[in-house]
């Protein structure tokens, strides 16, 4: 088989609007580097197309044909999101291709990638339930420093992701998993900690006094 | 004491069933009242990831489906439990739709916890924790995963206790029971 004949699927797995999402963003970076190697690609947004029987379908021939499943998304609750969860359920009881590969990427609003651990953990094992090669995972910190648009438009903040990307896409047209060196890139801090979570307190407060709702965001509605 | 069930099982999982009765059974046995929410029967959209829950109505999800109403319980319960079978080590899909749309129940505010970064609470009082895990093989890996997550979720989500019991198939009733019971022991809630 040539690499032409090579086929990756990208999974979307934020519920964000197409271009809205930091999972996009990630995903698309790879699958346009995988082209330039003669890869042919498919995307598709996993909420979207579980609305619907013939979605669904769309989603689960388009795995079926994938030699490579690249799912991108972001932590949700310490887990994948719930209409990943969905996809992976449906994608496990679904016949894929012989020695076809899943890798995943996962990004958290927290600045520490640590916290995607267990959310790739169980990716792994998706793999091994739906008969994939595991070819590894990535984890990304600090997603809400980042947006939607194409990486290459992020400015130096997205210097080391891009790095890390193009040392996994490397490795992924070679057959190979994705290198720990891509790894420990993706999980370095874009910025220290401490100014990540001050501009994101701020953050919240400036969207809470557009909303007109500043001096209600620690209220309790439910308090019993 | 309050206690809410949010059964995961899905509809390809009827069969087990049975495990959310013996679950309630050995909880009235510790003097809970239950409630038993069976999230397959709920229209529940899944989370949009807008923060409108916190920036725009702050903690109530800006989509007015049966969530609110759960995430509204879940605060004013004593105890949670998340009855799921284990899949691929973590939760049921129809567990995670409601577990997504419950993030209004903490504060947006970060703060750090055992030197990693978290969200400060927004309720004085978060609920006891307890994950009954349904897996096909009790002692493999996705029991582990399962039991981590249950342990990241209760740092997030501040819950006051948690622990996970992992039961499995072929396990007979009284043995799901035991299970059960030294969970809830761990929790700290007697008979
Ligand atoms: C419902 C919900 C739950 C989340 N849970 C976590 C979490 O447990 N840990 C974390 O670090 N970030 C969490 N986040 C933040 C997202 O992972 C983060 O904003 C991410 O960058 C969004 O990526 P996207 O643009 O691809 O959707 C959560 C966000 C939402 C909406």
């Amino acid at each position: 088989m040539t690499t032409e004949d090579q086929r990756v699927l990208l999974l979307v797995g934020s519920p964000k609007a197409p271009g809205r999402s930091v999972s996009e963003a990630l995903g698309c970076h790879v699958i346009e580097k995988m082209e330039a190697r003669g890869w042919s690609s498919r995307t598709i947004f996993i909420r979207a197309s579980l609305q619907s029987d013939g979605g669904q379908s769309t989603l689960l021939n388009a795995a079926s044909n994938a030699d490579l499943i690249l799912l991108s998304f972001p932590l949700y609750v310490d887990s994948l999101p719930a209409p990943v969860i969905r996809a992976m359920e449906l994608i496990a009881e679904h016949v894929l291709r012989k020695n076809a590969r899943l890798v995943a990427i996962a990004n958290c609003g927290f600045p520490e990638a640590r916290h995607n651990n267990v959310a790739l953990d169980i990716c792994r094992r998706l793999a091994d339930a739906a008969g994939l090669e595991w070819a590894g995972g990535l984890a990304l910190g600090m997603g809400g420093a980042l947006s939607g648009k194409h990486l290459r438009d992020q400015g130096p903040m997205a210097g080391k992701i891009i790095e890390s990307l193009d040392l996994a896409v490397d490795a992924l047209v070679g057959g190979e998993s994705i290198p720990d060196e891509a790894v420990r890139r993706m999980a370095r801090p874009i910025i220290p900690a401490v100014m990540y979570t001050a501009i994101g307190n701020f953050g919240w407060r400036r969207q809470a006094k557009r909303y007109g709702v500043k001096g209600k965001l620690n209220d309790r509605p439910y308090q019993p | 004491m309050k206690a809410i069930v949010l059964n995961g099982i899905g509809q390809a999982d009827r069969n087990l069933d049975y495990v959310g009765g013996i679950a309630a059974d050995e909880l009235r046995g510790h003097g809970c009242k239950v409630e038993s929410t069976i999230l397959r029967d709920l229209a529940i959209a899944p989370c949009m990831g807008c923060f409108g829950c916190w920036v725009q109505t702050p903690g109530i999800c800006l989509i007015d489906d049966a969530a609110r109403e759960v995430t509204r319980k879940m605060i004013q319960s004593h105890l949670v439990v998340y009855l799921t079978p284990i899949t691929f080590g973590g939760y049921s899909s129809d567990l995670k739709k409601v577990l997504d749309r419950s993030i209004g129940l903490i504060s947006p505010f970060f703060t750090r916890i055992n030197g990693e970064v978290h969200h400060r609470k927004r309720y004085a009082q978060a609920p006891k924790l307890l994950g009954v895990g349904i897996a096909h093989e009790p002692v493999g890996e996705g029991a582990r995963i399962f039991k981590a997550l249950i342990e990241r979720n209760a740092i997030n989500m501040h819950n006051k206790a948690h622990a996970a019991c992992v039961v499995s198939e072929d396990q007979s009733a009284t043995e799901m029971h035991e299970l059960m019971r030294a969970a809830l022991h761990e929790l700290g809630i007697m008979s």
